[in-house]
């Protein structure tokens, strides 16, 4: 899967990402929508895209949902949707629409590493692809129409999802999710909003859609991150030659632990998979590289797991994960 | 004595309103004093209501300002049926023709939130063909008065000309 391959950049960026909020015209949003609504949505964008798979949600139960979630196909408000609601992907999953989620239409593109410029030009190439069939919501001074006014303009929403251990060991994060909020710069944890940045793992998006447009949003956006994965690897870099052999006895002792423990939780499981990813960035390992260490961590994220392996208990759950670790990482 | 309001029925309540200090007395007939116990409990409703997510936005004085003299002409959307004051508790558009029909209300919350109301990003090529043509006439147009002003008549002549044929592209797009 392409999330698990490496990227440029991929020693600090996991995943680049662009997401462009439609509407349909004359269609009503969200909690004023009919059946009948949410049906047109789908038909309309499906027919637009003949070339895509179509995933319907509505057989789909919680798990299923939250699965395609954790490899990001579907976002976690999908999950409790109650309306009529699925996606549309291409083959290899690095484009995705999400139908009838907060907007209408949510135009995904997604790739390893740090590469915004790339997933604008695929999400733009999509949206001129429906437009050519679909009339959006749009208006002469707002722009993009969207259901929560915090969209509109631009409809745009650009994320990239950074590793950041040593910035956080440091205690600077707190500070830079400040500065970066008074530059219209949002910080959230890794699955996107409300949840919280286990294994230290941040999703840095811009907050501000209308005013500038698509190119000066990801230029401001693409120069911060920048930023930020110099200062991480600076900071990498000092905290190890300052402490050598304390660095790299915790490292291994977290290694230790996420290949022989018998029973892992997600939440304990993340934060050792960051210890190791970091030592595997700073040649402290050397026997397992990023993809196969990122194929892991994807393949036990919990509804993964449930999903694939015929789970019910979380006791079976944390004791799947310990096992599939220590084979693939021993 | 009268009613202070409608000036037709006996006044039959007395009503003291005390807002910012400054003293109000009121005597009114029983169904004027209902209509304004009425709106007096609908503005506080709203005030309650609007404790969610957007309230910081609304509760600005010049938005009170505005609500209430919208209270007297509230709107309402053709498509989505929302109303002035059901817009005003979500604090959301209930499909695109709101943004229009509530453009006065986004104003002030968009600025809030973006730093501007003015979008400056992509325009869809169809629709925006036409939005494109618009925003052409009102440059033409505003042209010629300059011509005019300057007594430039033969610029004037082919401005005209020029809007005409405009007007005429714009009125085939609608159709």
């Amino acid at each position: 899967m392409w999330y698990t391959k490496f990227g440029p950049s991929g020693d600090i960026v996991l995943s680049s990402r662009v997401r462009l909020a439609r509407n349909i015209r004359n269609i009503p949003f969200g909690t004023k929508m009919s059946e009948k609504d949410q049906f047109m949505v789908m038909e309309k964008t499906r027919a637009a895209l003949p070339d895509m798979t179509f995933i319907d949600f509505s057989a789909m139960s919680p798990v299923e949902r939250q699965a395609l979630s954790e490899c990001h196909l579907t976002s976690p408000d999908m999950i409790e949707n109650k309306k009529k609601c699925g996606i549309l992907t291409n083959s290899d999953c690095t484009e995705c629409i999400m139908l009838n989620e907060e907007d209408h239409i949510r135009i995904q593109a997604m790739t390893p590493g740090f590469d915004l410029d790339l997933c604008f030009e695929k999400a733009n190439r999509l949206d001129d692809l429906l437009e050519k069939s679909v009339d959006f919501g749009f208006h002469p001074t707002f722009g993009y129409l969207t259901c929560c006014p915090t969209n509109v303009g631009t409809g745009m929403r650009a994320s990239v999802m950074m590793h950041l251990p040593a910035l956080t060991e440091l205690g600077r994060m707190e500070g830079i999710i400040r500065s970066l909020s008074k530059l219209g710069i949002t910080v959230r944890g890794l699955y996107g909003e409300g949840s919280r940045a286990y294994g230290n793992i941040y999703q840095i998006s811009n907050q501000v859609t209308l005013g500038s447009s698509e190119e000066e949003i990801l230029e401001k956006l693409s120069r911060l991150v920048n930023d930020i994965i110099e200062k991480e690897r600076e900071a990498g870099r000092s905290l190890y030659s300052r402490n050598k052999f304390h660095f790299e006895d915790k490292i291994m002792r977290s290694y230790g632990i996420l290949t022989n423990a018998r029973i892992l939780s997600s939440k304990e499981a993340m934060n050792l998979f960051s210890d190791v990813r970091w030592g595997i960035n700073l040649g402290i390992i050397k026997n397992i590289n990023l993809e196969s260490l990122s194929k892991v961590f994807y393949d036990t994220l919990p509804a993964t797991l449930v999903k694939n392996h015929n789970i019910s208990t979380a006791l079976e759950r944390d004791l799947k994960r310990a096992e599939l670790i220590c084979e693939n990482l021993k | 004595m009268k009613c202070q309001k409608c000036k037709v029925n006996e006044a039959t309540t007395h009503i003291t309103q005390v807002i910012n200090g400054t003293k109000t007395e009121m005597y009114l007939c029983r169904d004027c004093a209902n209509e304004n116990q009425e709106l007096f409990d609908f503005n506080k409703s709203l005030e309650q209501e609007f404790d969610s997510l957007f309230s910081g936005f609304w509760n600005s004085p010049q938005l009170a300002m505005s609500k209430a003299q919208n209270l007297s002409s509230p709107k309402k959307c053709d498509i989505c049926g929302m109303s002035t004051s059901e817009f005003l508790r979500q604090g959301k558009p209930g499909c695109s023709n709101c943004y229009t029909v509530f453009a006065d209300y986004l104003l002030r919350p968009l600025k809030q939130i973006h730093g501007s109301t003015h979008h400056n990003g992509k325009t869809p090529s169809r629709s925006g063909k036409f939005i494109r043509l618009r925003e052409q006439i009102d440059k033409l147009e505003t042209k010629l008065s300059r011509a005019i002003l300057e007594q430039n008549f033969e610029e004037a002549a082919v401005l005209r000309d020029r809007i005409k044929e405009l007007r005429e592209n714009q009125d085939r797009e609608e159709k």
